[in-house]
């Protein structure tokens, strides 16, 4: 008899989640005195997997501020812990647009995927750093020979101390590094288990928090920028270049707003991805907010990174580093 | 020789909702020589509680229980309990089930186990020694248990209910096998039962406990010989014995502990 | 008239593994899951067949289950011994029962920042967290198994003149045993498991959990699933084990 019962309110909420999805247009309401405006735009439903930091403001603002509802969209944002689970979501056919990083662009094409495309960059990102304990030791960049340096192997943590060890006249190999998660590498230095960390954000502002004046913070904007891109299927797109069309404006209306009105850009993202306002003021300036898609750039920066993933990661060494001319669009950014 | 011996015992248990209820009031008891005394009554007459009142399992409120023996040592009790599943040692050997005591005892092993051998071939010769208990029928157990009552030579052996849950020819086998087991070395007995034939076969006196007053109602002499077997159900002392623990019993005013079929065909 | 068995039971055995990777197979062929994210069985089990026979998995094998055993021998040992304690004692077992309850359903990997705090930040930390994970089902469980022992065995023992630690040896920690082993065998089992999470959540240099989270990081799904497989494996074979041993040394459990 229990389950019975269980089973009817589990069915009472399925039926009530189902009728509330499938809402029809015409059950928005209309404003007073408009009985002889013209019928309202079809809206198109559509989702975007996407990571739930700073990366996704100009979809986080495009939602926000209806942007994307005077596009004709109404799009349901699924965030996911990394851009890595958008991509795979993004394969498997249950997201529409994903927000997915460059080196989610190079791992794909070595396992033959040629359905996807990045149809727009969002942002650049130079919020890579590697924070170091002065306590160990460290005040230069050139201290780091022989420290603990905690990295997270096959992400931009790894891309970014490898290139800044050798902007400094290092080599990756000069360093004792040591495979840790973000979370691990936070907790690590604080800890004292390590000597140096090479995060991003929030984790290197959590450890100046933290750090004090012990923290040392070493930045090289040039040594590696991060893409957020907006990624679609091939099959998918030939048969919705409206929808993708509509999306891209809407987002070139995110970005005028974030430019013209920075401050309520960042109260709004901050709310959403429920990190604290004056955290997301402080890092702000590390990111360039807006909408494009420079072949040529993204193709070089994926390529050398095709070329560093057969270079370093394991069981890559016998894969032909493949051709990514297949994998950008830039039709509907121009 | 050894006794047993409960004068003035008061006992009494607490109910469900705080209330209590007395079970043996002012109770008396005496076996001083060998002998197999049934003890029968209806259920909360303190028939277990007597047994376990002589274990030292419990105390009495007020009174005095005592075994006594002549020999030199510490008194030796054996028990057997109706669920034999649940006393018996599932991990060990028939044999060394059977050895338990002696083992607690501090006994060698060889010595204990030729002990428990012994037994075994001596009064329950199909039962294999090197066997877990659990593959044994019910029956079979409750002989392991009974061996395991006796091989510490008890001064007195305690059996309460022990054929209740077994069937009607595993029971007859108990009775006949603890009857062989009386019968090669005899000491005093307590025999709790509920069956009214199986109490009379087994039994020289049998002992009616009142529910209503706490006490022992009546003594039952039974004058049959022995060896006793099933074949005596018929006898006249049988009968005659029979029908004085079912008028107790019936005036008890608890049916069910009668021997029904029996008193069917009671002329 | 007797039913006859359309497969014979023996045979029953070994059919749903074979049937299991046929159901993949049927997916995989016909492309009801990207091949991007789910390659053939056949890709999964060739390259499971590679990293064994090559052996190049063997250090990663080898630390992960040197941390999860070490984690979880601590963790049986201290169990087993404060689980006996709070079954015989009962005013122990009041206050300890809750709090060791409380902490079963923690998410170990979640309170990753304070065994580092404890263990820093290498093999210690994780070995913890699989200790922090196996110790309450093993205490809980050994203390449920002595709290369940027969009172009538118990009182057995006394009648033959057993003193309270004898009750103890000769009975009660036998009849205890297969709950207790219940509890080992459950832990065990969870061992591996947080063992590989903590892995793939805190980053490790060597261990299964890395190598599954950076096969899945790179798209290099042969290698993830012949993981999955390898972990699957080990995690049969170990119950396997398990369930070898209480038949020999636990006869009597369920009987």
């Amino acid at each position: 008899m229990k389950t019975k019962s269980i089973l009817n309110l589990i069915a009472a909420f399925a039926i009530v989640w189902l009728t509330g999805c499938s809402k029809s247009d015409t059950d928005t309401p209309k404003a007073a005195g408009a009985t002889n405006a013209p019928a309202p735009m079809a809206v198109t439903k559509t989702t975007l997997t996407a990571s739930k930091n700073i990366w996704s403001t100009l979809p986080i603002v495009a939602k926000q501020q209806g942007f994307f509802q005077q596009e004709g969209l109404d799009v349901q944002i699924n965030y996911v812990q990394a851009a890595k689970l958008a991509m795979d979501a993004l394969v498997a056919g249950s997201t529409d647009f994903a927000n997915v990083v460059d080196p989610n662009v190079a791992f794909l094409a070595f396992s033959g995927n040629k359905d996807v495309v990045v149809v727009g960059t969002i942002v650049k990102s130079h919020d890579s750093a590697i924070v170091a304990r002065k306590s160990a030791g460290i005040t230069s960049p050139q201290d780091l020979k022989g420290k603990k340096l905690g990295v997270l192997q096959g992400t931009t943590s790894q891309i970014f101390a490898e290139r800044f060890l050798e902007k400094n006249g290092l080599r990756y190999a000069d360093v004792q590094a040591q495979n840790l998660q973000p979370v691990a590498i936070q907790t690590a230095l604080i800890e004292k288990q390590i000597d140096a960390g090479s995060v991003w954000q929030p984790f290197v502002h959590n450890l100046q928090k933290q750090l004090g004046d012990d923290a040392v913070v070493f930045t090289a904007p040039d040594a590696y920028i991060g893409y957020m891109n907006v990624a679609v299927r091939k099959e998918w797109v030939g048969k919705n270049e409206a929808t993708v069309a509509a999306y891209i404006r809407a987002l070139r209306k995110a970005e005028a707003f974030v430019a013209k009105n920075t401050d309520a850009a960042q109260a709004l993202v901050a709310t959403e991805i429920n990190l604290g306002p004056d955290i997301v003021k402080s890092i702000w300036s590390q990111y360039e907010f807006g909408l494009g898609l420079d072949k040529a750039a993204l193709l070089k920066v994926v390529t050398e990174e095709g070329q560093w993933i057969k270079r370093t990661q394991p069981g890559f060494e016998s894969k032909e580093v493949p051709d990514y001319s297949g994998y950008f669009d830039d039709r509907f950014v121009r | 020789m050894s006794s047993v011996t409960l004068n003035g015992v008061f006992k009494s248990y607490q109910r469900a909702g705080d209330s209590e209820c007395v079970v043996l009031r002012d109770f008396k008891l005496k076996l001083d020589r060998p002998e197999i005394l049934a003890l029968v009554g209806p259920n909360g007459a303190g028939k277990s509680t007597v047994l376990h009142l002589i274990a030292k399992l419990t105390e009495p409120e007020r009174g005095s229980v005592s075994v006594t023996t002549e020999r030199e040592g510490d008194v030796q009790v054996g028990y057997v309990w109706q669920n034999y599943r649940a006393s018996l040692l599932p991990w060990l050997s028939v044999t060394d089930n059977i050895a338990f005591g002696l083992k607690l005892q501090g006994r060698a092993k060889n010595e204990r186990r030729k002990i428990a051998d012994d037994l075994l071939k001596r009064f329950a010769p199909r039962i294999t020694p090197a066997q877990k208990c659990y593959e044994l029928s019910g029956g079979q157990q409750q002989m392991v248990s009974i061996l395991r009552s006796i091989a510490r030579l008890p001064d007195v052996l305690l059996l309460d209910e022990p054929t209740s849950a077994l069937d009607a020819s595993a029971r007859w086998g108990i009775v006949h096998h603890l009857e062989e087991i009386w019968a090669s070395r005899p000491l005093p007995v307590i025999y709790v039962c509920h069956d009214v034939d199986e109490a009379v076969l087994v039994a020289d006196r049998i002992a009616l406990l009142s529910r209503r007053t706490g006490q022992v109602a009546a003594i039952i002499e039974n004058q049959c010989e022995r060896p006793r077997s099933a074949r005596m159900l018929a006898s006249s002392e049988h009968v005659r014995c029979r029908r004085e623990v079912l008028d107790f019993l019936l005036a008890e005013g608890d049916f069910e502990n009668g021997n029904a079929a029996a008193k069917k065909n009671d002329p | 008239m007797r039913h006859k068995d359309i497969v014979p039971r023996s045979v029953l055995n070994f059919v749903g593994l074979p049937l299991l990777l046929a159901v993949w197979q049927v997916v995989f062929s016909l492309k009801l899951c990207n091949p991007t994210l789910l390659p053939s069985p056949g890709a999964a089990l060739g390259r499971l067949w590679e990293i064994l026979v090559t052996g190049n998995v063997l250090p990663d094998l080898g630390i992960t289950l040197l941390r999860m055993a070490i984690g979880f021998s601590l963790a049986a040992v201290l169990g087993v011994a404060a689980g006996l304690l709070m079954g015989v004692y009962q005013p122990l077992y009041r206050v300890l029962a809750p709090v060791v309850d409380f902490f079963r359903s923690l998410p170990v990997t979640a309170c990753y920042p304070v065994f580092v705090l404890l263990a820093g930040v290498n093999h210690a930390s994780k070995s913890l967290m699989v200790f922090a994970a196996a110790l309450p089902i093993i205490m809980l469980n050994t203390s449920y198994g002595v709290r369940g022992v027969s009172p009538i065995r118990a009182q057995m023992a006394r009648l033959f003149g057993a003193s309270t630690p004898q009750v103890f040896l000769h009975v009660t920690i036998w009849e205890a045993a297969p709950q207790i082993w219940i509890g080992l065998r459950t832990a065990f089992s969870l061992s591996l498991v947080v063992e590989i999470v903590a892995e793939m959540f805190a980053g490790t240099q060597f261990g299964i959990g890395q190598r599954l989270f950076e096969a899945f990081n790179t798209y290099r799904t042969d290698e993830l699933y012949a993981l999955i497989l390898l972990t699957g494996g080990l995690g049969y074979m170990m119950n396997l084990a398990f369930a070898l041993t209480e038949r020999r040394l636990l006869h009597w459990s369920s009987k």
